[in-house]
């Protein structure tokens, strides 16, 4: 995301509702990256010379002459063995304090692994907890979900889970967590010495809803590193997919298209290859691109792990389909 | 000259492009990012303005790229190598992929063209021949595989030549044919069909008449769906709709398997990668997989070619049928689908049907359903192309549309229930709810008479009102408490439960339940419908359960034990001292 010698600065935006602005931009390329008076946002929408961008940060105070500028590229994330330990924002900026991260520039939300490479899923993850192991056993490759009440200590058990899996590498993709819950799972890593193989991106509900959205992709862009070239086993923990739905609905919703009952949007937020969905196929989208893959000794296992409070189940019109029981 | 185009507008993979000359609805185009070509499909054309959905990310994309219309539809190659193969739903061969990950605009050849094929003429120089007659014969695998005149010709042709037995690769010319108009075409072994369109070339299609064996008591006696008959199984999420559509799959008593995958999970399709080599198909024994072709769209991969995925499922299934063979296409699932049909049809600003799916669903489903059926070829032999989808309904719900268009369309119903489920009565199939409406049909019936025995459907009939029966009964005997209902209510309750655990449940998972023949059947619901003619005495309702638990565990023993195997015979006849008392 480096600026570039020559860049071309917009001035003139043509509207602004509370997540997008739009504004004539020809030669924008979609899914890319740009800032809007300083915030980064991301092309949504080509109609045209009409560009529409989501703004991650929220469009507070942006005035129709604010700068914009583009960076020709989607999300990208600098992947490394120094991910490790570390906990980054969902622009993949380090808040711990410690320095940038040295590495290859991944895009986040690539492609998908093509089914014919992956292995069935036979390992057990033991965990420790007597009701997952034994009535509801967590393979590795195999992605699970967790109904949860708000009231439930849901993170509790994630990070329980988390701690005592066997696993190399346990991502952490936190949407809309508090700070209580996002400094209770720095405490609890922290205090179990497990930093090390802990990699956390987090969005905490202090930062804009729309942030979001970039976090399970930089979670499992992070993930497939290290399972597909370091081939290390990985599970991938993702909370809570209630807020990332929330997130995609607000998106929608200021570009007036058209919501289900409950408001969820019908057509899918541009937002990256694996969420450019409504949110039930987004869903289902982050939690697949990894499983263990075939052409390697090692066993290579990213787990994603998403917690998803219930909301309830038996509605159909419920905004979170509820997914897959197992596998 | 072919059309070209230039992008002019974006939203997530809808894209729309102005072109500079005629386009086809449905016409493919590539459109060029930086070298890379993605395929894409006009689905809709207003003045100049071409909208298209791309079956791939649109990532980088940019307005003014460069668009090229290739001037077809959406086709797939016929020919040889087609079963035993891995496709994703644009039908590139997975196999042959080297990396990892699928690389955008990657696409690869679907049939293998340096194989060579012991190739049997069967028409010979001067035959009259029309689209869809055999020319010749391959093995593949232990399938003829004939070689036909295209279905794309039209009118009547005469065979020039043809080459002789031999050994050849796919692109050979095999035959030369002579139209009405004089000139001469080329026929090799692969042919081009658009998906979209029914391949016909066939002299008619009747009414099903006869049944197809699965293996599944649930299915092949209470439900049974005919050959070349739909059906479908609505699963909500966890009551086992994929144990029972691979036991379908593996158990089906049909020559070709093709397996649409999509928007399911990776790891199901990754079960059948696993597990069809190494199982043996029960009527033929040979390997599964070299009867099975998968077609894989699983949930991660691009959304638009969902619906191509299971188009070129179909299109292959009446490619087979074409060669009267039985084909029987899973499809899993088409509520995905449908939310792929839901996704574009919102980003093209359409006015929305119930539940934001596009007006027109019921329509595209039922015309899909449509498309599998009996056939009777020109020659006079058979085929037919049996389909059974799933669907999943978003919280379990039955009435959303996909649902209840699916209901309008197919024929055979298999209520997968979450109740059941949870009181692990597998298969989950709810035996009141479910329906085949082949059951009604006069046709089925007489093939059940001299099939199974005489009077076969009048006595499912029957065993199915004992279920609902018992279900009545059991609903009055929680109202009024055990002791408030007359003795008979208890013994009606009792041998309801005894065609559902001894008939209706059965294990998947065990070597000897899982696949039950149609003499099996017969022979098993016989003895449950005589143990249930009989009119017991007993003194209380706990004498009642207890006796028939044993009578119920007796029956389960069989199920378990080889058909009249020395263990059968010794239960069997534990049962008949039972029954004394």
């Amino acid at each position: 995301m480096a600026t570039k010698a020559y860049q071309k600065i917009y001035t003139h935006l043509e509207a602004i509702t509370k997540a997008t602005v739009s504004l004539k931009a020809p030669g924008a390329s979609n899914d890319e990256l740009a800032t809007v008076a300083g915030r980064l946002a991301q092309v949504v929408k080509t109609k045209g010379d009409l560009v529409t961008l989501q703004v991650f940060a929220g469009t507070e105070g942006i005035p129709t002459d604010a700068e914009v500028t583009f960076f020709g590229e989607p999300p990208v994330l600098k992947v490394s063995d120094q991910l490790s330990g570390r906990f980054f924002n969902a622009y993949g900026k380090p808040i711990d304090g410690g320095p940038e991260v040295e590495g290859e520039e991944r895009q986040v939300g690539g492609p998908s692994v093509n089914p014919y490479k992956r292995m069935q899923p036979d390992q057990l993850i033991p965990t420790g907890i007597a009701g997952i192991d034994l009535n509801n056993t967590l393979v590795s490759g195999q992605k699970i979900p967790f109904f949860a009440d708000p009231d439930q200590p849901y993170n509790q058990v994630m990070a329980d889970v988390a701690l005592r899996a066997d696993v190399d590498k346990i991502i952490l993709g936190g949407m809309g967590l508090s700070n209580d819950d996002y400094l209770f799972f720095r405490h609890a890593f922290e205090n179990a010495g497990a930093l090390d193989k802990i990699v956390s991106f987090v969005n905490t509900t202090e930062e804009p809803p729309v942030e979001r959205l970039l976090t399970p992709d930089m979670a499992l862009a992070a993930a497939e590193y290290f399972a597909v070239d370091e081939n290390e086993k990985v599970l991938v923990l993702l909370t809570d997919m209630t807020l990332y739905a929330d997130a995609l609905s607000i998106v929608s919703n200021r570009m007036t298209r058209f919501l289900r009952r409950t408001p969820c949007p019908v057509r899918s937020i541009p937002t990256s290859q694996r969420s450019t969905r409504r949110p039930f196929s987004c869903l289902r989208a982050v939690r697949s691109p990894s499983s263990r893959l075939l052409p390697s000794t090692m066993e290579i296992s990213p787990t994603p792990f998403p917690i998803t409070p219930d909301t309830s189940p038996r509605d159909s019109c419920s905004c979170v389909p509820i997914p897959t029981r197992a596998r | 000259m072919s059309t070209k185009g230039k992008v002019t507008g974006i939203v997530s993979n809808l894209v729309t492009v102005q072109v500079d000359g005629p386009v086809a609805e449905n016409e493919l185009c590539y459109i060029d990012l930086k070298g890379t070509k993605l395929l894409a499909e006009v689905i809709k054309v207003t003045g100049d303005k071409a909208s298209v959905q791309v079956f791939e990310s649109t990532r980088s994309l940019k307005g003014g790229d460069s668009v090229e219309f290739l001037g077809r539809m959406l086709e797939v190659s016929l020919g040889p190598g087609l079963l035993s193969s891995v496709y994703d739903g644009l039908q590139n061969d997975l196999t042959t992929m080297s990396d990892v990950f699928l690389k955008r605009g990657e696409y690869t050849d679907p049939l293998d063209h340096t194989k060579l094929w012991d190739f049997v003429p069967e028409a010979a120089a001067g035959d009259k021949v029309v689209a869809a007659d055999w020319l010749g014969e391959v093995k593949e695998g232990w399938l003829p595989h004939k070689i036909m005149v295209p279905f794309s010709f039209k009118g009547s042709y005469t065979v020039k030549s043809i080459v002789p037995a031999g050994q050849y690769n796919i692109d050979t010319v095999v035959a030369v044919l002579t139209g009405e108009d004089g000139e001469d075409v080329n026929v090799t072994m692969v042919q081009k069909w658009p998906v979209k369109v029914a391949i016909k070339g066939y002299k008619e299609k009747p009414r099903p008449q006869k049944i197809m064996e699965t293996g599944v008591r649930v299915i092949d006696t209470f439900n049974p769906i005919a050959e070349g008959g739909t059906g479908f199984i609505p699963g909500p999420f966890g009551c086992g709709k994929t144990v029972l559509q691979h036991a379908i799959a593996k158990q089906g008593e049909a020559d070709v398997i093709v397996m649409a995958a999509c928007g399911e999970r990776a790891n199901e399709v990754v079960e059948i990668f696993t597990e069809f080599p190494e199982l043996i198909d029960p009527h033929t024994g040979r390997h599964l997989m070299e009867r099975t072709t998968i077609i894989c769209n699983t949930s991660n991969m691009p959304v638009a070619a969902r619906e191509a995925s299971v188009y070129t499922a179909m299109t292959i299934c009446e490619y087979y049928r074409a060669m009267g063979l039985r084909c029987l296409l899973l499809a899993d699932s088409t509520s995905r689908w449908a939310q792929a049909l839901r996704e574009m049809s919102n980003r093209m600003e359409e006015l929305p049907g119930a539940d934001a799916f596009p007006v027109d669903l019921s329509a595209i489903i039922s015309n899909f359903y449509a498309r599998a059926g009996m056939v009777v070829l020109n020659n006079g032999k058979t085929g037919a192309v049996t389909f059974i989808g799933t669907v999943s309904p978003a919280g379990g719900n039955l009435k959303e549309p996909v649902t209840e268009s699916t209901k309008k369309a197919a024929r055979c119903f298999y209520a997968l229930e979450q109740n059941r489920a949870d009181q692990k009565r597998y298969p989950a199939v709810n035996p009141i709810d479910s329906y085949s409406k082949y059951l009604e049909y006069p046709e089925i019936a007489e093939f059940l008479d001299s099939k199974i025995e005489k009077g076969w459907v009048e006595k499912v009939n029957k065993a199915k009102f004992i279920v609902r029966k018992g279900k009545e009964m059991n609903d009055q005997i929680n109202i009024l408490g055990d002791d408030g209902v007359p003795m008979s209510y208890h013994e009606a309750f009792w041998k309801s439960e005894l065609v559902d655990f001894a008939f209706l449940q059965q294990d998947a998972f065990d070597a000897i339940d899982a696949l039950c023949p149609l003499e099996r059947q017969k022979f098993m619901l016989n003895l449950i419908m005589d143990i249930c003619d009989r009119s017991f005495e007993f003194e209380d309702y706990e004498q009642c359960r207890s006796y028939f638990k044993q009578v119920i565990n007796v029956l389960r023993q069989m199920n378990y034990s080889e058909f009249e195997s020395d263990n059968f015979n010794g239960y069997y006849n534990q049962l008949l001292k039972l029954l004394e008392k």
